[in-house]
């Protein structure tokens, strides 16, 4: 059964880092591995210290990534923010029947629009946030239905 | 992503305090994709 495990400071411990290393699997590249690690190792830190929430997406048997969600604002405009994606070598750009046949970093920006539309109706939010790590990302997220805030790098769906 | 990596160490980076005018604009104007909201929402997540 697919399930998105939450990380919050109420249930992280210091091995949340180890634990999540050990289940998803990381770029072929050394370089891209070790940026990934560091990544991780400090969102992890983050959690426990309750700047983030975690999401890790798995079922029985695989773990295809996470995305960590915190509260932000642009300007003076509330908005949630995508501290991290994640996901897994193995599944990277590759649609997955077991999500509905979409990709596994889309499946996981679709379930943050969900959650900041939850948001929204509860406190009021306009806008999900993002910085993309390169012009790649920039491109994928642009397809997934992202704004590029002008000559800013960060980028936007209106909610 | 909010993280960048700078002389080996993990940086985080916070989205912009003051837009200019245009930047507002672009914020502001942006429209809605309903169609997107509507599958991300119609889905179920199963939280644990």
């Amino acid at each position: 059964m697919l399930e998105l495990k939450k990380y919050n400071a109420t249930n992280a411990n210091y091995r949340l880092a180890i634990d999540i290393l050990s289940n998803l699997k990381l770029s072929d590249n050394l370089d891209n591995a070790e940026r990934e690690k560091l990544f991780i190792e400090d969102i992890c830190k983050r959690v426990q210290k309750n700047g983030t929430v975690l999401y890790l997406l798995r079922d029985e048997d695989e773990t295809f990534g996470f995305i960590a969600l915190s509260v932000s604002s642009i300007d003076t405009f509330p908005s949630l923010q995508v501290d991290y994606i994640f996901v897994s070598e193995s599944y990277r750009g590759v649609c997955l029947e077991k999500l509905s046949d979409t990709k596994t970093s889309t499946y996981l920006i679709e379930f943050a629009i969900e959650i900041a539309k939850e948001i929204q109706d509860q406190v009021g939010l306009r806008y999900l946030v993002l910085l993309p790590d390169n012009d790649r990302l920039q491109s994928v997220y642009k397809v997934m239905g992202f704004q590029v805030l002008a000559k800013q790098e960060w980028m936007f769906i209106k909610l | 992503m909010a993280l960048i990596i700078q002389d080996k160490q993990v940086v985080y980076i916070a989205p912009p305090v003051k837009l200019t005018k245009d930047e507002k604009k672009v914020l502001e104007n942006a429209s809605v994709n309903h169609k997107l909201i509507k599958k991300a929402t119609s889905r179920k997540y199963k939280i644990v």
